[in-house]
C-alpha cells in the first residue's frame, strides 16, 4: 500500500515540475518512483517482519502453508514459553512439556520462513506494480518522442554536453633510416599504425569551445601530450613509440568536459630484421691457416643493410667487419685469412651478421647459417707425413738390406727375415692408413702409396707364409723405396713452400692491419712472427737443399731468397712502427709484400718446374716407348703379312685354293671327330645298362661315378679343344688330339669291362678300331698342317721363310728389350695397372714360337703365335695410351706438379683459396733476369772471403738502381 | 778506350818502326809525345814489357804528367806484377774506369800472397794451404820450359809470374771473367795481363789436372809472345792443348770423353767452327761445346804435326808474328787451303778408333755449389740411376754389402757412366773383391782419367791387394788431380811406407802434416 500510495503520489505530483517541457518525463519519473516504491514496500516488510510479529505469530505464519503442523509448532512455541512451574501449575510434567517442544522443534526444522510467504499475500502489490508499468508503457509509446525528451531532460539535467571531435586529420612522418616519406590522412577514423619512431601529428574541430586540452596515451607507453587549442580547432604531436590506445581530454573554466571522441588504437608496425643467406662455404670445411677462405652472402632488409660483419667463433669470436654499400639487398664478398686471428684456436663456426639501419630502436641485427671451419695446420701435416714416410722409408731399407745381405746379415735365418716381413706389413697398414688420411684423396700420391701397399701384400705375404722366392720381395722393395725417396724430396719441397706461403699470408695480414689501423703491439707481434717465421724457413731450407728435388734445391728461386732485402723492408717497418709513422709502415710492408710475393712466385715456379721436369722426362720416355711399340707392331704386321703371303705361295691355286683346302682340312677334321664320338657311344650302347647305371638314370654315385665317366668327360673336353684350336693353334689342337686318343681308350676299356657277350666284345673291337683311326689321322692332319702345310714348300719359300724366322726372332728380341725398358719406366710412375711389362714379354714368347715354326718350315704353325703376339702388343699400346692419358691429366692437374703429397683441404669450390697475393706488382719478369745475373755474381762474391773492396759500392749502387 | 789506343797503337807502329817512337820529333801531324804512347801500348799489346820500359822511361819528364802517359805506365806495372804501385799511380792522377777498377780489384786479390820461384817462375798464393801447390807447380813449369824452349823456341824475359787464387771469385774478379763463364766453361785457368792465372783445384769439388792447366797457360804466353799476340783463339787452344802434357813427355792427350765427344758431334756434323771460339772458348754457351772446341783443336794440332811435325806448329806462329792471317799461316805449312786441311783432319778423326759414344762429358763443379760427394751424381741412364740410388740409401745406413750389390746391378746396366762405375768400385772394395775393384778401375779411368776418386779407389783395392809400388803410381796420379785429398795421401803414405821409400814417406808426412794443420778442426 505504501509502494502504490508512493507512486500514485509521485504520477500525481511529480509531472506538474516538468510542465515546461513535457509530461513523458513526469511520467517516467512517475513510473520509476512507483516501480521503486513498489519493489521497496514488500522488501521493507519482510525485513521488518521478525520485528513486527510475536513468537506465536511467526509460528503461525511459518505454518500457515502446513496445516498438519500447526498445531503442534503452535503449541510447541506456546509451551516452550512456560517455566517448570506454569507447566505444573497447567498440570503438565516437566519432562512432557520438553518432549513435546522438542517435538515442535523437530518439526519446525523442516518449515522455510520464506516459504512461508505467501505469493497470494503479496498479489495486491503486485499488481498495482503491473498496473504503474502498463501506464508507463502506454504512456512513452503513445508519445515516445516525448518520453525520450523527457529521459534526456533527466539526463541532462545530471551531465554536460560531450565535446564532439571533427575533420580528424593524421600526419605520419616516419623515421629517416626507414625511408618511408611523410604522409597525411585527412578524415581519418583515428586509429593509428606506424613505424615506431615515427612523429605523428594529429588535427581535428571541437564541437564546443574548450580551454585546453591534452591527448592521453595509454598502452605500453602512457602519458599526456598537450593539445594546441585554437578556437575549436586543434593538434597535438608525439614520436610514437609504443602500441596501445589513446583519447582526448577537455577542459573548460576549470572543469572537465567530456569527449565524444572514443579511445583509438595505436598499432606498431614491426621492422624486420635482416635476413642473411651465406652462398659460399656451403658446408663445413677444412683449410690451411695460410688459405683465405672465400665467403659469398647476400643480406636484405625491408629497409636498409647497413653493415655487415663475419662472425668467427672459435676459442674467442672475431668480428670482421665487410666494407659494403648500404642497400637493401646486399651480395658480397670478402676474404677471411685464419691465420690473422690465432685466438680462434683450431677452428671456428663461421657465420655472417647483418645489420640494418634502424636508428630509434638500434640496429637489429640477422644472422646467417653457421658452418664450421677446421683450420689446418700445414705444416704439422707435412710434418707428420714426413715422419710417416721416414718411418716406411726406413723399414723398406732395412727390409731389403736383410734380403740383399741374406745369409750373411744379422738376420741370416730365413725364419727371421719371414717375420720381420709379416711385421713390415703390420707396420706399412697402419702407416699407409695414417698417410693417406692427410694426403689428397685421389692424388697419384695417395693412388701410389696404395698401389704400393698393395704391391707389398702381394709379395711379402707368400714370402712371410713360407715362399721361398725372394725375388719380387726385393723388386717391390726397390721400386717403393725410390717412390718413397722422391716423395719425401717432394715432401721437404712442399714443406718449404708451405713456409712461405704462410710467410706470405702473414705479410699480407700485416699489410691489412696497417690499413685497417691496427695498433703498434699488435702490428709488432705479427712482425716478431714473421721474422720468426723467416729464420725458421731459412734453417729448413738449408738443412734440406740436399734432400729436395734438385731442380728445386737448385733453382735460383731458392739461391737467391731476397733475405737482406726482406731484412731491410723489415728494420724499416720496425722503426716507422716504433716511431709511429705509420704511412712509412705501410710503405715498409708493401715493400715487404711485394718482396715476398715476387720470391714466393718464383719458388712455386721452380717447384713446378721441378714435379714437370720429373714428368716431362717421364712422358718423354713414354713417347719413346710408344714409338718403338707402334714400330714393333708395324713390323709384326709385316711379318705376319709375309707369313700369309708364304702360305698362299705355297699352295697350288693361290690363296683361294689355300683357304678352300683349309676349310676342307676343317671339314674333314670335323667328320672324323664326329665319327669318333659315334664309335664310343656305340660302344657305350653295347654295355648293359644296368651295369653302366647301377642305381638306375641317376647313376653311380660318388667317387665310383667320378671315376667310371671321367674318361668320357676328357674325351669330350678333347673334342671340344680340337674344334676350338683347330683354326687359330693346330699346335694345341694337335695335344688334345693326343688327349682324345688316350680318353677314347680308357672310357672303352671301362666300357669293355662290363661286356660279358663275346660278340657285343668283336663288335665293341670294330667301333674301337675305327675310332682309332680317325683319332690316327686326325693327328697325321694335324702334324702335317704343324709341319709346314700339306703341300712340300718350295727352296725358295723354304729359304724365305729362314729369313722371316730370323726377322721374327730379331723383333722377339727387340720386343724383350721393350719389355725391360717399360718394366723401368713403370717403375717410376706407381698408379699405372696393367702389367704391360709381363704383356710384352708373352709377345716376346709368342714370337720366339712363331719363328721357331718359320725355321722349322711350318708357316701355318706360326700364324696362331704370330696373331697371339700382336694381340699382346696391342694390349699394350692401349694400356700406354691409358697411363700417358693419365699422366697428361697429373700434369695438368697438379698445381705444384708432380707427386705432391698434400692437396688443398678447402679447394676453390669450396671457398678456400691462396692468399691473394696480386696486390703489389711484381717486377717485369725481363727486368728479374736482367739483375739476376749481377746479383748472384755480387752475393757469391761477397761469401767468399777475399772479395774486392769496391764490391760494396756496387752493391749499393745496385740497391739503389732496384729501389729506383 | 783503351782498347781503340791498342787498335791505333797498331796501326801506327805497323807504319813505324818502334825504335823511331819516342826520337821522332812529328810524324803526320802527331807529336813525338803520343807516338811514343803508341808506341809504348803497342809493347804492352805484344806483352813486351821490357820495350813497353824502354819506350816509357825516353819520355821527355814534361809528358809524364798527361793521363794517358799514366794510364800506360800503371799499366806497364801492373804487367809487371806491381798492383799497387799501379793502382797508387791511378789514384794519384784521378784516373778512373774500368781498368782502374780491374787493378783495384787485384790489389785487393793479391794482397797477401806468398810466393817461391825456380830459375824462370814465380808462384805467388795467397792460402796458406796452397803452399803446397808451389814447388811440384814450379818443377812442371821448369820442365815445361825446357820442353817448350826446345819444341817453340821460345825463352821469355825474366821470371814468369804465376798467380793461385784460392777461389773462384777472387779468380774472376783479376780475370775479366764472369762467374757464370767459369762454370759453363769450365775456364778455370787463364793466361792474362803477361801473367798466369790459375784456381785452386780446392775450389773445385773433384780438382783438375792443375799442372798440365798450368802448363797449358805457359804454352798460351809462349804462343802469345811468339805471334807478338796474333794467334786466334783456336791456334792458341790447339797448340796449348796439344802441348800441355809436353812436360811429361806426352803430346796431344785427349781423353776418351774427348773423343767419343768429337766423334759423336762429328757425326752428326754439329761441331764448333774455329770462327765461334773467338773470341774465347770461355764464352761458348756449355761445357761440353767448350770441350769439344778443346777436342777439336787439339786434334787439328796432333793431325797437323803427325802429318808436318812439331816444326809446323812453330811455323805457325811465327808466320802470325809476321803478319799473316790464320789460314794463311796454316796454308804455309799445310801446303793447301783450310777446306783441305779440315777435310783431311775430319777424315783422319773419323778413321780413328770408336769410342763409346755413351761416354760423358763431366763438367766442372765448383766446391760448395754442387750436391755431389765424392761420386758424381750425373746419371743419365735411368734404370742404372735407380740402382745407384737404392746403393746411396743403403751406403749412408752402413748397409754395405747391401749397397755393393745395388752398385754392381747399376754397374751392370750402364758401367760407361762415370758415377755408376765409381760407385760399382766402392762396392767391390766394400766386398773386399778388391781383384774386381782394380779391374773396375782400369775401364773407368781409361774412360775417365780425370776423375780422382777412381785413382782413390784404386790405389785404395791395390793397397788392399798388397800391390803397394801400383797403388803409389795410382795415388799419385791423385795427387796430380787433387793434392789436398787427404785419405788419399794417407793411403799413400801408408804404401810408401810398406815398399819404405824414405823419401817419399818424409814429402808425404811433412804434406800431411802441413794439410792437418790447415784443416778447420
Amino acid at each position: 500500500m505504501v509502494g502504490i500510495s508512493a507512486g500514485m503520489l509521485g504520477f500525481l505530483l511529480v509531472p506538474p515540475l516538468f510542465a515546461e517541457h513535457s509530461r513523458v518525463p513526469a511520467a517516467v519519473i512517475c513510473v520509476l518512483l512507483a516501480a521503486i516504491s513498489a519493489a521497496l514496500v514488500p522488501w521493507w516488510r519482510w525485513r521488518r517482519l521478525p520485528l513486527l510479529i510475536s513468537r506465536n505469530e511467526a509460528a503461525r505464519l511459518l505454518v500457515s502453508r502446513r496445516p498438519t503442523l500447526k498445531n503442534l509448532v503452535t503449541s510447541g512455541v506456546d509451551i516452550s514459553l512456560w517455566s517448570t512451574r506454569d507447566a505444573l501449575e497447567r498440570g503438565a510434567s516437566p519432562s512432557l512439556a520438553r518432549a513435546h517442544v522438542q517435538a515442535a522443534e523437530a518439526a519446525a526444522e523442516d518449515l522455510s520462513p520464506s516459504a512461508s510467504v505467501v505469493p497470494g499475500q503479496n498479489i495486491a502489490w503486485i499488481l498495482a506494480l503491473s498496473f504503474l508499468l502498463s501506464i508507463c508503457a502506454a504512456w512513452i509509446i503513445g508519445d515516445s518522442e516525448g518520453a525520450g525528451s523527457g529521459w534526456r531532460a533527466i539526463r541532462d539535467a545530471v551531465r554536460p554536453t560531450p565535446v564532439q571531435i571533427g575533420n580528424l586529420g593524421i600526419t605520419y612522418e616516419p623515421p629517416a633510416y626507414t625511408g618511408i616519406p611523410g604522409e597525411t590522412i585527412e578524415g581519418s577514423d583515428g586509429s593509428i599504425s606506424a613505424y615506431p619512431g615515427t612523429k605523428l601529428t594529429i588535427t581535428g574541430s571541437l564541437s564546443a569551445e574548450v580551454s585546453s586540452g591534452t591527448l592521453s596515451l595509454s598502452g605500453d607507453v602512457s602519458g599526456e601530450v598537450p593539445l594546441f587549442v585554437s578556437g575549436t580547432d586543434f593538434n597535438a604531436s608525439w614520436i610514437l613509440s609504443g602500441r596501445g590506445t589513446y583519447a582526448f581530454n577537455f577542459l573548460k573554466d576549470g572543469s572537465s568536459l567530456p569527449s565524444g571522441f572514443a579511445p583509438r588504437a595505436v598499432e606498431l608496425i614491426e621492422d624486420k630484421r635482416p635476413e642473411v643467406l651465406l652462398e659460399r662455404p656451403q658446408e663445413d670445411m677444412q683449410v690451411f691457416g695460410d688459405q683465405e677462405v672465400e665467403v659469398h652472402f647476400s643480406a636484405k632488409d625491408d629497409f636498409w643493410v647497413n653493415r655487415v660483419e663475419i662472425v668467427l667463433s672459435g676459442d674467442k669470436e672475431v668480428r670482421i667487419p665487410v666494407r659494403i654499400s648500404p642497400s637493401s639487398l646486399v651480395k658480397d664478398a670478402a676474404l677471411v685469412l685464419p691465420i690473422k686471428y690465432p685466438e680462434l684456436g683450431e677452428g671456428a663456426h663461421l657465420s655472417v651478421e647483418a645489420f640494418d639501419n634502424d636508428s630509434v630502436s638500434g640496429p637489429k641485427a640477422g644472422s646467417s647459417r653457421s658452418i664450421y671451419i677446421s683450420f689446418v695446420d700445414r705444416k704439422k701435416l707435412i710434418s707428420q707425413a714426413e715422419e710417416l714416410e721416414e718411418r716406411l722409408f726406413e723399414n723398406f731399407i732395412t727390409h731389403l738390406a736383410d734380403h740383399l745381405e741374406f745369409p750373411n746379415s744379422l738376420s741370416g735365418r730365413i725364419s727371421t727375415l719371414r717375420s720381420a716381413a709379416g711385421d713390415l706389413l703390420t707396420l706399412v697398414d697402419a702407416l699407409i692408413e695414417n698417410l693417406t688420411a692427410n694426403a689428397d684423396v685421389g692424388s697419384p700420391a695417395s693412388v701410389a702409396i696404395l698401389t704400393m701397399g698393395k704391391g707389398l701384400h702381394r709379395v711379402l705375404e707368400p714370402f712371410a707364409q713360407g715362399g721361398e722366392d725372394r725375388k719380387p720381395v726385393i723388386a717391390e722393395l726397390e721400386k717403393d723405396i725410390l717412390l718413397l725417396d722422391r716423395f719425401l724430396k717432394n715432401l721437404r719441397m712442399e714443406k718449404v713452400l708451405s713456409m712461405g706461403e704462410e710467410l706470405a699470408a702473414l705479410q699480407r695480414s700485416l699489410f691489412d692491419r696497417i690499413q685497417e689501423g691496427a695498433g703498434q703491439a699488435e702490428l709488432t707481434e705479427l712482425l716478431q712472427r714473421i721474422q720468426d717465421l723467416m729464420s725458421q724457413m731459412m734453417n729448413t731450407m738449408a738443412k734440406n737443399a740436399s734432400h729436395m728435388p734438385q731442380e728445386f734445391a737448385n733453382s735460383d728461386a731458392l739461391k737467391e731468397m731476397p733475405s737482406s732485402e726482406l731484412g731491410d723492408a723489415m728494420e724499416n717497418l720496425k722503426k716507422a712502427l716504433k716511431s709511429g709513422d705509420r704511412d712509412a709502415a705501410s710503405e715498409a710492408a708493401e715493400r715487404l709484400l711485394e718482396l715476398m710475393t715476387g720470391w714466393m712466385s718464383a719458388m712455386e715456379d721452380a717447384a713446378k718446374d721441378a714435379s714437370m721436369n720429373a714428368m716431362g722426362m717421364m712422358m718423354e720416355d713414354m713417347d719413346k716407348l710408344g714409338s718403338e711399340l707402334e714400330e714393333l707392331m708395324e713390323k709384326q704386321g709385316e711379318i705376319q703379312e709375309e707369313t700369309a703371303s708364304l702360305i698362299r705361295k705355297a699352295g697350288k691355286k693361290g690363296s683361294e685354293l689355300t683357304q678352300k683346302e683349309f676349310q676342307d682340312f676343317l671339314a674333314r677334321q670335323e667328320q672324323r671327330l664326329k665319327a669318333i664320338d659315334n664309335n664310343a657311344r656305340k660302344v657305350e650302347r653295347l654295355a648293359p645298362y644296368r651295369q653302366v647305371h647301377p642305381q638306375g638314370p641317376k647313376g653311380r654315385a660318388g667317387e665310383d661315378a667320378a671315376g667310371f665317366f671321367e674318361p668320357r668327360s676328357r674325351m669330350n673336353a678333347a673334342m671340344a679343344e680340337i674344334r676350338k684350336q683347330l683354326r687359330t693353334d693346330p699346335a694345341r689342337a694337335r695335344e688334345a688330339a693326343g688327349a682324345l686318343e688316350q680318353a677314347f681308350n680308357d672310357n672303352y676299356r671301362n666300357m669293355e669291362s662290363l661286356l660279358n657277350d663275346q660278340g657285343k666284345r668283336k663288335q665293341a673291337e670294330s667301333y674301337r678300331a675305327n675310332a682309332n683311326k680317325d683319332i690316327t689321322e686326325l693327328k697325321s692332319d694335324l702334324d702335317a698342317l704343324l709341319a709346314g702345310g700339306e703341300t712340300p714348300m718350295p727352296e725358295e719359300s723354304r729359304k724365305n721363310l729362314g729369313n722371316l724366322a730370323q726377322e721374327q726372332g730379331s723383333l722377339g728380341d727387340r720386343t724383350g728389350e721393350f719389355s725391360k725398358e717399360l718394366g723401368k719406366l713403370l717403375r717410376n710412375i706407381p698408379f699405372t695397372k696393367s702389367d704391360m711389362p709381363g704383356k710384352a714379354m708373352e709377345a716376346k714368347t709368342s714370337m720366339k714360337s712363331s719363328s721357331s715354326k718359320l725355321e722349322s718350315g711350318a708357316p701355318q704353325g706360326a700364324m696362331p703365335h704370330e696373331t697371339a703376339a700382336m694381340e699382346k702388343l696391342s694390349e699394350v699400346a692401349r694400356d700406354l695410351e691409358s697411363a700417358r692419358r693419365e699422366m697428361e691429366q697429373t700434369m695438368q692437374g697438379q698445381g705444384s706438379g708432380g707427386f705432391r703429397m698434400l692437396g688443398k683441404p678447402g679447394g676453390q669450390g669450396e671457398g678456400g683459396r691462396e692468399v691473394d697475393r696480386g696486390r703489389v706488382e711484381i717486377p717485369e719478369e725481363a727486368e728479374a733476369r736482367e739483375l739476376k745475373g749481377f746479383r748472384e755474381e755480387v752475393l757469391k762474391a761477397m761469401q767468399s772471403p777475399g772479395y774486392p773492396k769496391d764490391y760494396e759500392s756496387e752493391v749499393e749502387e745496385y740497391y739503389e738502381r732496384l729501389i729506383k | 778506350m783503351h782498347k781503340y789506343l791498342n787498335i791505333l797503337a797498331i796501326v801506327l807502329c805497323l807504319l813505324l818502326p818502334p825504335s823511331h817512337s819516342a826520337l821522332a820529333t812529328e810524324v803526320y801531324g802527331i807529336s813525338a809525345a803520343d807516338l811514343g804512347l803508341y808506341s809504348g801500348n803497342r809493347h804492352l799489346f805484344e806483352w813486351d814489357i821490357a820495350g813497353a820500359r824502354r819506350m816509357l822511361d825516353s819520355f821527355a819528364e814534361a809528358d809524364r804528367s798527361t793521363p794517358a802517359y799514366v794510364t800506360l805506365r800503371a799499366r806497364l806495372l801492373f804487367m809487371e806484377g806491381d798492383y799497387p804501385k799501379a793502382l797508387d799511380l791511378l789514384e794519384r792522377s784521378g784516373i778512373k774506369g774500368s781498368f782502374s777498377d780491374l787493378v783495384k780489384a787485384t790489389v785487393v786479390a793479391a794482397d797477401g800472397f806468398q810466393s817461391r820461384q825456380s830459375e824462370h817462375f814465380i808462384i805467388y798464393w795467397k792460402d796458406e794451404r796452397d803452399a803446397l801447390l808451389a814447388e811440384p807447380g814450379l818443377d812442371a813449369l821448369e820442365k815445361a820450359w825446357q820442353v817448350l824452349n826446345n819444341d817453340m823456341g821460345f825463352v821469355p824475359d825474366g821470371k814468369v809470374r804465376v798467380e793461385i787464387y784460392p777461389s773462384v771469385s777472387s779468380f774472376t774478379s783479376v780475370s775479366t771473367l764472369s762467374r757464370e763463364e767459369v762454370r759453363t766453361s769450365g775456364t778455370i785457368g787463364l793466361c792474362k795481363f803477361n801473367r798466369i792465372m790459375i784456381t785452386s783445384p780446392r775450389a773445385t769439388l773433384w780438382g783438375f789436372g792443375w799442372r798440365d792447366t798450368l802448363v797449358h797457360e805457359y804454352v798460351h804466353m809462349v804462343v802469345y809472345k811468339l805471334s807478338r799476340g796474333r794467334a786466334p783463339i783456336w791456334i792458341h787452344e790447339g797448340i796449348a792443348k796439344y802441348l800441355e802434357a809436353s812436360w811429361r813427355g806426352r803430346y796431344g792427350i785427349l781423353t776418351p770423353s774427348d773423343w767419343a765427344l768429337l766423334a759423336r758431334r762429328l757425326r752428326r756434323d754439329d761441331l764448333i767452327t774455329i770462327e765461334q771460339m773467338s773470341p774465347s772458348v770461355a764464352k761458348l754457351p756449355s761445357a761440353e761445346d767448350t770441350q769439344l772446341a778443346f777436342a777439336e783443336v787439339a786434334t787439328m794440332f796432333a793431325f797437323l804435326a803427325e802429318q808436318k811435325g812439331l816444326d809446323a806448329i812453330r811455323a805457325i806462329v811465327n808466320s802470325l808474328a809476321g803478319g799473316l792471317e790464320d789460314k794463311e799461316a796454316l796454308m804455309a805449312v799445310w801446303g793447301e787451303g783450310y777446306a783441305s786441311f779440315q777435310r783431311a783432319w775430319r777424315s783422319w778423326v773419323e778413321n780413328l778408333p770408336v769410342q763409346n759414344p755413351d761416354i760423358q762429358t763431366i763438367a766442372l763443379k765448383l766446391a760448395g755449389e754442387s750436391e755431389d760427394g765424392e761420386d758424381p751424381s750425373d746419371i743419365s741412364d735411368r734404370e742404372a740411376g735407380d740402382f745407384s740410388r737404392l746403393g746411396d740409401l743403403l751406403q749412408e745406413r752402413g748397409r754395405d754389402q747391401a749397397a755393393a750389390k745395388e752398385y754392381a746391378r747399376a754397374y751392370e746396366t750402364a758401367p760407361h757412366i762415370a758415377g755408376v762405375a765409381s760407385r760399382h768400385l766402392w762396392g767391390r772394395i766394400a766386398v773386399g773383391d778388391n781383384e774386381s775393384a782394380v779391374m773396375t778401375a782400369m775401364e773407368a779411368i781409361r774412360l775417365y782419367p780425370d776423375l780422382p776418386v777412381l785413382w782413390y779407389r784404386k790405389g785404395m783395392a791395390l793397397a788392399a791387394l798388397g800391390r803397394h809400388e801400383e797403388a803409389v803410381r795410382a795415388l799419385r796420379e791423385l795427387m796430380e788431380i787433387n793434392p789436398f785429398h787427404i785419405p788419399g795421401r794417407r793411403l799413400l803414405l801408408a804404401s810408401l811406407s810398406e815398399l819404405n821409400d824414405k823419401k817419399g814417406i818424409k814429402t808425404q808426412e811433412e804434406a800431411l802434416e802441413f794439410l792437418e794443420k790447415q784443416e778447420p778442426h
